[in-house]
């Protein structure tokens, strides 16, 4: 009997060593995955919920119009990604990771959170880790081609989740209307970049 | 509507101006096609193209390596001495007939079949052919079977048998999974030549012509038109996208 | 009815806990290959672009193709109605399983990227051969579970006819896609044969019923249960007639290979090359795995003995491993004709025969797959009821002595 209580204690144990993850996100006591600031600007190519969602469907979704069909913009890129998110510190920008290394260097960005939800990424088993060119002051337009990527996600057989499918529609919707929503001004704004900086240069190569 | 930023105009302006480098290179090299009027970077390829190759073994040297070198270093694709594992996308064949002693060289990379037998046989479909004619790995849904190898009649295909970093962002590549020669669709997309066609050029050979074979009036199906080419292993009826001449 | 056969299960002896403990350690040795290749990559192997597929290929291709022929003795008692071998279908059955478990086992560790085996089960296309196996195998493995389950559970014993049938069927089909694999290799002279299908089917008849003869002498004297003489001359005239038929297929493929100049270079590469693969296939599959066997099941001085029964389907499966090495591996080593009737060369092995040498994770790996089987086999068979009380001749057959009689009759005649 004794015995079964001490189980049962340390069951109770477990339990309250687990539920405060999921109850209080905010409470300071409770391990966070370090999220490293974005290395150059400060917002993404879509809005920053809505990157956290759905950056993997909006990876794969663009990885198959590459694939496939040749589509190469930028916006949605894994290089468009690194380019802001790839850690200097790290292996990812400044050092190749050793050829022996039988671990693909992560940046840390991705491979943070991505340990914590315990979700595996296999990435960086093919892909690089740098990006193709680091260009300082590099800025990309923010929410831009985002009915195009909400028909995609409609569109795409995995289940949406519906409430914030739509909370990003009405966003976009304010977006298209000239709301107050904060909205990069390709044209003039000295942060967003040329064309020049965001073509892909064959003589590029300089690591060769 | 007005305020959002057309992405659309911005990444075909780029596209634009990205062939008019390329353009600007056709001019002073011969043997490479200017591309038709550009595809818009936002718009998917269709079968209104099929990119191909030509290559004229007469002006291929056996000294000449300029093709395989270049293919190594636009794709990343190391060299770990170790021959029988290492990958290759392309390599340079002399070929000699014992009958009359004539001999020549070429290189043989993926052929870019219309009815590609690796695709056929891959058994998740990971091996397939773009709608230009540019025949890819899927390597998200490559298992890493090798049946495609067993398949390929043309030995054009590697396996990725060690650990592999420093890869290239446009050539993503891994251990594990099979790839080939991708025609450097990352350079096609962009209205740009495959490296080895350039290095070619750029080795005062001129023996690849690369160029649109749905398009009467490019220079490869100019060349087609006029000389005798062949197919590598014709009798297998692949309609190859890679032709040659002079073997 | 009032000979009913009763089924138990093999007895947990020491024997029995000294063959598990053989068997994981093998499957450990395993394991620790598995993980170094994944670390390492298959240069760690002696596979490489020119012989892609290599020893596990053969490890898993010989237990897969053997899956199918294990069922054999079951066929033969349901389908075909022959009642004595009604008592030795549920071990065919759990063989059938076991096998295939153990060569599909094989062949996904030896994936480019086994994690990604969800994929192949997900992601189908149907023009490839491949997919199709895949889809074979698993509706194998349901069938036969069916099956058993009709065999095994008396209330589904009416069941077992159409049930066996159907296993019948699926399986022809399943060795018909197994040998297709290479038969629809059309770039490679050594394959591209439609008569390859027949001839694994064959081959699947020989080595299954060569694996079943094994397992069922080693579970009889592990545990007592002598095998009657007559059964046991039965199926080992059944396994000589099978030796025989691949022999004949065999000799009919290379025949015809050699009538006409382009496919005849396969051909003489194999029978007389001078590699190691003409040694294999002469010595390995000719002499030790088909002459030989046949000889010792036919010979009167060793027709009735159960020992050289024994060496002859260990033989039999030898050389049935020495020509799946000789097909798969002999296959690949013959270099592609990309200019039929040219000298080439380059950096790609063009024009040179293409070594092999496994390597030892690759040898750990396949035998790891072989150990995983005995050790299922050997676990169900200690758990369930496969296996007759007693496997003589007069408790497996009512009519044995009847049968006999006619038999000698007929043999005088």
């Amino acid at each position: 009997m004794t015995r079964l209580r001490g189980i049962t204690g340390a069951l109770a144990a477990a339990l309250l060593a687990v539920l405060p993850v999921a109850a209080s996100a905010n409470d300071s006591r409770t391990p966070m995955p370090v999220i490293p600031p974005a290395v150059q600007g400060d917002q993404c190519v879509e809005e920053t919920d809505y990157m956290r969602r759905y950056h993997g469907r909006i990876l794969n979704v663009h990885r198959d119009r590459t694939m496939y069909d040749g589509i190469r913009t930028p916006r949605h890129s894994l290089d468009n990604c690194l380019q802001c998110h790839a850690d200097p510190q790290s292996a990812a920008v400044s050092t190749p990771p050793s050829p022996s290394s039988q671990r693909q260097q992560d940046p840390a960005f991705c491979l943070n959170c991505h340990t914590y939800a315990g979700i595996t990424t296999d990435c960086f088993q093919c892909h690089a880790t740098r990006p193709s060119r680091i260009e300082p002051g590099y800025r990309h337009p923010l929410h831009s081609g985002m009915e195009e990527m909400l028909q995609s996600i409609r569109q795409s057989e995995e289940p949406v989740d519906a409430e914030l499918l739509e909370r990003v529609a009405d966003y976009v919707q304010s977006a298209l209307n000239g709301a107050d929503e904060p909205v990069d001004d390709e044209d003039g704004a000295p942060e967003s970049h040329s064309a020049d900086a965001v073509e892909y240069d064959s003589n590029q190569n300089s690591d060769r | 509507m007005s305020k959002l930023p057309e992405k659309t105009d911005t990444d075909r302006r780029r596209f634009v101006a990205g062939a008019a480098v390329v353009g600007g290179t056709v001019a002073i090299a011969p043997g490479v096609t200017l591309m038709a009027a550009g595809r818009p970077a936002d718009e998917a390829v269709t079968d209104k193209v099929r990119w191909g190759l030509l290559i004229d073994s007469n002006k291929c040297d056996q000294g000449c390596n300029a093709c395989v070198t270049a293919c190594k270093a636009e794709n990343g694709i190391p060299d770990f001495g170790r021959p029988a594992t290492d990958a290759q996308w392309i390599r340079k064949v002399d070929v000699t007939d014992p009958q009359t002693g004539n001999s020549f060289s070429l290189p043989v990379m993926c052929q870019h079949c219309e009815h590609p037998p690796c695709a056929d046989v891959c058994p998740t479909g990971a091996s397939f052919k773009r709608a230009d004619g540019i025949v890819l790995v899927d390597k998200h849904i490559c298992i890493g079977c090798r049946y495609c190898m067993m398949a390929c009649p043309y030995k054009a295909r590697s396996f990725v048998h060690e650990p592999v970093a420093n890869q290239k962002p446009h050539a993503p590549r891994g251990m594990g999974t099979v790839e080939s020669c991708t025609l450097c669709v990352h350079r096609v997309d962009r209205g740009a030549i495959p490296a080895c066609v350039e290095a070619c050029v750029g080795a005062q050979r001129g023996a690849m012509v690369f160029g649109d074979l749905n398009d009467p009036n490019s220079l490869i199906s100019r060349r087609l038109r006029e000389y005798p080419s062949t197919q590598i292993r014709a009798d297998l009826r692949l309609n190859t996208g890679v032709r040659y001449r002079g073997i | 009815m009032k000979n009913r056969i009763r089924f138990r299960e093999i007895e947990a002896n020491r024997g029995f806990w000294a063959l598990l403990a053989l068997m994981g350690t093998l499957i450990g040795l395993a394991a620790l290959a598995f993980f170094y290749l994944k670390i390492y990559g298959h240069v760690a192997t002696g596979m490489n672009n020119q012989i892609v597929w290599g020893l596990p290929h053969v490890f898993a291709i010989l237990m897969i193709v053997a899956a199918s022929g294990a069922l054999n003795v079951a066929s033969i008692g349901s389908v075909f109605g022959r009642k004595v071998y009604k008592p030795l279908a549920p071990l065919s059955g759990l063989l059938a399983v076991t096998l295939l478990i153990g060569g599909l086992a094989v062949l996904v560790l030896d994936l480019g990227r086994p994690d990604r085996l969800i994929i192949a089960m997900t992601h189908y296309n149907f023009k490839s051969i491949f997919a199709w196996n895949i889809i074979l195998y698993n509706g194998f493995l349901v069938i036969v579970a069916l099956y058993l389950w009709t065999l095994m559970e008396r209330r589904m014993n009416r069941y077992s006819k159409p049930v066996g049938l159907a296993a019948f069927l699926w399986r022809l089909i399943l060795t018909t896609g197994t040998g297709s694999i290479f038969g629809f290799l059309v770039a490679r002279d050594a394959y591209d044969a439609a008569i390859l299908a027949p001839m694994f089917i064959l081959m699947s008849f020989s080595i299954g019923l060569a694996v079943y003869l094994l397992t069922l002498m080693a579970a009889a004297s592990g545990n007592n249960r002598p095998i009657g003489h007559h059964i046991m001359n039965r199926l080992k005239n059944l396994l000589g007639i099978f030796i025989a038929g691949v022999l004949y297929f065999v000799v009919v493929f290379h025949v015809t290979n050699l009538y006409s100049e382009q496919n005849a270079v396969a051909s003489r590469f194999i029978l007389a090359g001078g590699t190691e693969h003409t040694t294999i296939f002469w010595l390995v599959y000719v002499v030790i795995g088909s002459l030989l066997p046949l000889a010792i099941l036919f010979a009167p001085q060793t027709a009735g003995n159960p020992r050289a029964i024994g060496l002859a389907s260990v033989l039999t499966v030898i050389g049935g491993a020495g020509l799946l090495y000789v097909i798969i591996i002999g296959g690949q080593a013959l270099p592609l004709q990309l200019f039929p009737g040219m000298e080439v060369s380059s950096s790609f092995a063009d024009g040179q025969v293409n070594a092999y040498t496994p390597s030892l994770p690759e040898i750990l790996l396949g035998v790891g797959g072989v150990a995983l089987f005995v050790a299922m086999t050997a676990v169900a068979m200690a758990v369930l009821r496969f296996l007759p009380e007693s496997l003589a001749d007069d408790k497996l057959d009512p009519h044995y002595s009847a049968e006999s009689t006619q038999e000698e009759a007929a043999a005088k005649a």
